[in-house]
């Protein structure tokens, strides 16, 4: 008899999604983007120049580098298939951010709890 | 037990209260080593690093002089000056908007925060796998033990995504480990790079009167960070904690399992612990408040009262609230402004309601004594709330 595999525990539950992500303060959510995105342009800029912190470390401690040769470097074909794709997934996180949805409503005036009111019955009533 | 103002009193003196920040390069380097969480790629360290410099970068800027000026003269050309509170705080919020700079600051602010989650989650999400099966290897074995529910209702006040979490302390598979990965690596601004806050929240909990310490509980316990610092200040006694969020209880379970720690987690609300009555020497809260609505805290509190014994101590550590003496609500524009981007920005769709509530009396009316005279506990100045159950 084929034994059916017990589904992964899984801990998580509904949740009330926040409208957060549609929100923006500036006088057009486009320039909301462009500042996030230059955010995100920093940290992939940081996490880079930490990358080389470690690597010249490292390089420096074990004699290997060779200046000439990281200057001449051609990818081979699988490199320049893997860094193709690191690329477009940089652009990716990168530039995202300017193609988000925005709503000019999102992120103003009070919460209204009533609007909430029948959580807690729907998830009873998903879970029994 | 001769009165209850006296076993108060008492309550104080019997505390070990250090009155600095405790220095984490003075921590044993086992106690470090352990408390500290990395990721195990580069990369993912670095993004949380560049988050946690970003947000140092925006404090000291909102706190120069230049900026200091610059909203002055903003407020200036609207014929307005600093002290203008008849505004609401929505009002005072939409009005600095207005000025571009304080916009930007805004934006930059959540944008940082927002990558901060991000981040976080694409390298829990892009190696769900193997950080399942790490939750999977400890799920069931020791030391300490868990409990999960999954028949629990979540409240609606407990639902939602706190803090721009994405998908709050309930709805995503590793909501604990983000949040004590984002929480560690880059929101304390390195105040807490190795559970240095929890160590001095725990270690600054008042005990009870006679000094016997069997069990202890931390209602609402996030990432478990209190519950294995309890601990490591009583080691003879059974600690647990309780958080509405699985995910949130599991990975507490994950990461003291594999600490070494005989905790103990559960899924449970706090205002309904299922806990026998007059059990716990000690219950804790540490910013469990301000994430629920008056009623659920009017039952906490109940439910606090009823699970110590007499005589038992709670420490309760959170935002400012009325009734408090050194507490004090936001009396500048920018002031109610910050405190309604926290509110509505942040996520935390209680904390106006929480600033408003008199906890004091609160506590008082469930039958606590109550001592207000604590020094503060954190580098945000703020004052622990002492309440004792008459013996």
């Amino acid at each position: 008899m084929t034994q059916v595999p017990s589904p992964p525990l899984t801990a998580a539950s509904e949740f009330i999604a926040g409208d957060w992500p549609r929100s923006y303060f500036l006088s057009d959510p486009h320039i909301d983007n462009l500042m996030s995105a230059l955010l995100h342009m920093g940290a992939e800029h940081w996490a880079l120049r930490r990358r080389m912190l470690v690597v010249e470390k490292f390089l420096r401690e074990s004699d290997s580098i060779d200046g000439a040769a990281i200057e001449a470097y051609t990818p081979t074909a699988d490199e320049r298939a893997a860094w193709d794709g690191e690329r477009d997934a940089f652009i990716d996180r990168v530039f995202g951010v300017l193609i988000r949805e925005t709503d000019p409503k999102a992120g103003h005036g009070r919460f209204d709890p009533a609007q909430w009111a029948g959580f807690a019955r729907q998830h009873q009533g998903a879970s029994s | 037990m001769s009165s209850p103002a006296s076993s108060i009193a008492a309550t104080r003196t019997d505390a070990s209260v250090p009155e600095t920040k405790i220095d984490s390069a003075a921590l044993p380097d086992a106690v470090r080593d352990t408390h500290g969480v990395r990721f195990p790629r580069l990369d993912a360290n670095s993004m949380q690093d560049f988050a946690r410099g970003f947000k140092i970068w925006l404090s000291r800027d909102g706190q120069s002089v230049a900026t200091k000026a610059r909203r002055t003269h903003f407020l200036e050309a609207n014929g307005l000056t600093q002290g203008d509170t008849a505004l609401d705080y929505e009002e005072c919020f939409d009005l600095t908007m207005r000025d571009p700079a304080e916009a930007a600051r805004v934006r930059l602010g959540w944008s940082v925060h927002d990558m901060m989650w991000a981040r976080a989650l694409r390298e829990f999400e892009g190696h769900r796998d193997a950080y399942l099966a790490a939750m999977e290897e400890t799920d069931a074995s020791g030391p300490g033990t868990m409990e999960l529910d999954p028949d629990l209702v979540i409240p609606a006040y407990a639902a939602h995504e706190i803090h721009r979490q994405p998908g709050g302390f309930v709805g995503n598979e590793f909501a604990g480990w983000m949040y004590h990965y984002c929480l560690s690596l880059a929101h304390y601004l390195g105040f807490s790079d190795h559970d240095e806050v929890f160590f001095r929240v725990t270690q600054t909990q008042p005990l009870p009167f006679d000094g016997v310490v069997r069990r202890v509980l931390d209602i609402g316990c996030g990432s478990g960070q209190a519950v294995t610092a309890f601990k490591q200040r009583f080691p003879q006694a059974e600690c647990w904690g309780i958080d509405v969020g699985g995910p949130m209880v599991r990975y507490c379970h994950h990461r003291a399992a594999k600490m070494g720690f005989d905790v103990h987690f559960a899924q449970r609300l706090a205002e309904d612990t299922r806990f026998p009555g007059n059990h716990f020497d000690i219950v804790s809260d540490y910013l469990l408040f301000h994430e629920m609505d008056a009623e659920a805290a009017r039952k906490v509190i109940a439910e606090t009262f009823r699970i110590l014994r007499p005589g038992g101590v709670f420490g309760h550590l959170d935002i400012p609230t009325r009734g408090h003496p050194t507490s004090k609500q936001p009396d500048t524009i920018y002031g109610k402004a910050m405190l309604w981007n926290i509110y509505r920005h942040n996520y935390e769709p209680w904390y106006l309601d929480c600033a408003e509530l008199d906890f004091p009396a609160l506590l008082r009316e469930a039958g606590f004594e109550l001592d207000l005279s604590g020094p503060p506990v954190l580098w945000n100045g703020r004052p622990r709330t002492v309440a004792v159950k008459p013996a």
